[in-house]
């Protein structure tokens, strides 16, 4: 009985060992101790509120991309202010809002920083109320959602 | 002791098989015919960069195959990457370059990561992943990031200052410093006994016509035509009178089920109407619309202070329509005011 506990341990003692050493030189190791959870706030407004607020009229949206991409198409009723030109296409749209106003920003590709850009830009003009539509021109369009050409409404 | 080390083995290889179990599966050996696709490298991680507005690279593409690799295509996952092909098609054995540039813009700090994908008509790997990545660590520090005014009168001005410091030990090398807008003043002061900081000043002068604005001050190194930092400044010129929004738009989505389950919230609008005369009554009279759908009506918030313009979208005009909502006052500077009113009616299909 006391030599099979013996050998158990033995096996137990070098599997663990040598899994460590495995571990520690696999590029995909395992952490031994895991990083705490952070909780980060969402920017992002679930697809459902978005469509419920464009349908209401509640929310003005806002196209973060260039204005070629803009006028090949984007969410009916949104107003492009290109975030990498903010300056220029900011003034139209200001002065339909309030800093309360509820703003919806958007551009194209899940790794599309556009809208970060155009809403941190908001955020430092006082704006309170703005959200992220994550993948806004695809997911909108591949939903089957009202979408226009050309210019600003 | 034999079988313990064998026992052990065992055990080892069933640990290092869990442990890959969920890695990904490597592409196989090259095929026996066909086009095969081979690039120098799938990461290129520029590591920690500071003080760039692009950053630029190379691949190099070949084809490992005995046939001709054709389709090839570059797609950068976003704008703000280029990638151009110069060459669609490989011959066996031949190489090109993808070179490609991101820009960086106003990003001056955080990680920063783009892929580009790679198709083309290798059979066994349609596709493969680039990614591009950085750190972008600033060496400047700015306090405030951001210089917002919100409303100032028209005739009146207001100062701030920036403090700025450099981080990496380096002197500050800032040559120049100034405002995008005339009426955004700049000047730079050096601190006592520092290299490595100075502090901007900042007068905004709210001179022309009433308008919002939007500028920044621009602070410039030795290179006169890349700002290294740019600080937004932002608020609004406002004369005797503010209004809280200057125009009006209903975008309407769904005209034959209008207003829908929120009601008043897409059909009514509200603007507050204030004035900046301590000493004077605001009075203000002939309130109208000139969309015939549009109800508008004047209620006293704060009596001979302030009203509430209340406009009101009960009914669609058959089609999207733009006008006014205009208004008499009784002071001089603004007799009467204006207020651009859009509709935009979405059509079916």
């Amino acid at each position: 009985m006391w030599r099979t506990l013996q050998r158990a341990l033995v096996v137990t003692i070098a599997g663990a060992v040598l899994g460590l050493a495995a571990n520690a030189v696999s590029p995909r190791r395992i952490p031994y101790i895991a990083p705490p959870v952070v909780n980060v706030p969402s920017d992002f407004i679930p697809f459902d509120e978005a469509q419920a607020l464009w349908r209401s009229g509640e929310a003005i949206f806002l196209d973060a991309r260039a204005p070629a991409d803009y006028a090949a198409g984007h969410i009916g009723n949104a107003f492009n202010v290109p975030a990498e030109n903010f300056d220029a296409h900011y003034s139209p749209v200001a002065g339909m809002l309030t800093p309360a106003s509820r703003i919806v920003t958007y551009c194209d590709g899940l790794e599309c920083d556009l809208s970060h850009h155009l809403t941190d830009r908001l955020r430092q003009l006082g704006y309170t109320n703005v959200h992220i539509l994550k993948n806004g021109w695809t997911v909108w369009r591949n939903a089957g959602l009202a979408t226009s050409t050309g210019g600003q409404p | 002791m034999k079988r313990q080390v064998l026992a052990a083995l065992v055990a080892v290889g069933m640990f290092s098989l869990n442990c890959r179990a969920d890695e990904p599966a490597k592409p196989e050996a090259a095929p026996s015919g066909g086009p095969k696709i081979q690039l120098d490298k799938t990461v290129y991680d520029f590591g920690s960069t500071s003080l760039v507005s692009k950053l630029e690279g190379v691949f190099i593409i070949s084809n490992v195959g005995d046939a001709p690799l054709e389709k090839i295509k570059a797609q950068p996952s976003c704008g703000c990457t280029s990638a151009p092909m110069k060459t669609d098609k490989l011959a066996p054995g031949e190489k090109t370059e993808l070179a490609f540039t991101v820009n960086v813009g106003a990003m001056n700090r955080g990680h920063l990561e783009k892929h580009i994908t790679i198709t083309s008509s290798d059979p066994k790997q349609p596709s493969v992943n680039l990614t591009l990545k950085a750190d972008i660590v600033s060496v400047y520090e700015f306090n405030p990031q951001s210089i917002m005014v919100g409303d100032l009168r028209l005739g009146s001005s207001t100062n701030t200052e920036i403090q700025v410091k450099r981080t990496d030990g380096k002197p500050l090398g800032v040559t120049k410093v100034e405002g995008a807008g005339t009426f955004v003043r700049t000047k730079l002061e050096a601190t006592e006994g520092s290299n490595t900081t100075a502090i901007i000043r900042v007068e905004i002068v709210a001179e022309g016509v009433a308008r919002r604005f939007n500028d920044s001050v621009r602070v410039f190194g030795e290179n006169a035509t890349q700002p290294l930092l740019v600080i937004p400044v932002g608020g609004r010129f406002v004369g005797d009178i503010a209004l809280s929004q200057e125009s009006l738009f209903w975008g309407v989505a769904d005209s034959e089920n209008w207003p829908g389950p929120r009601g008043e919230i897409a059909t009514t609008r509200k603007i507050i109407i204030s004035s900046n005369l301590p000493d004077q009554k605001l009075e203000l009279t002939n309130l109208n619309s000139s969309i015939p759908e549009l109800k508008v009506a004047l209620k006293p918030v704060n009596e001979g202070k302030s009203f509430e313009l209340v406009a009101i979208l009960e009914k669609l005009p058959k089609e999207s329509a733009t006008g006014t909502i205009k208004f008499d006052t009784n002071l001089k500077s603004q007799p009467q005011l204006e207020i651009k009113v859009s509709i935009n009616i979405l059509k079916r299909g």
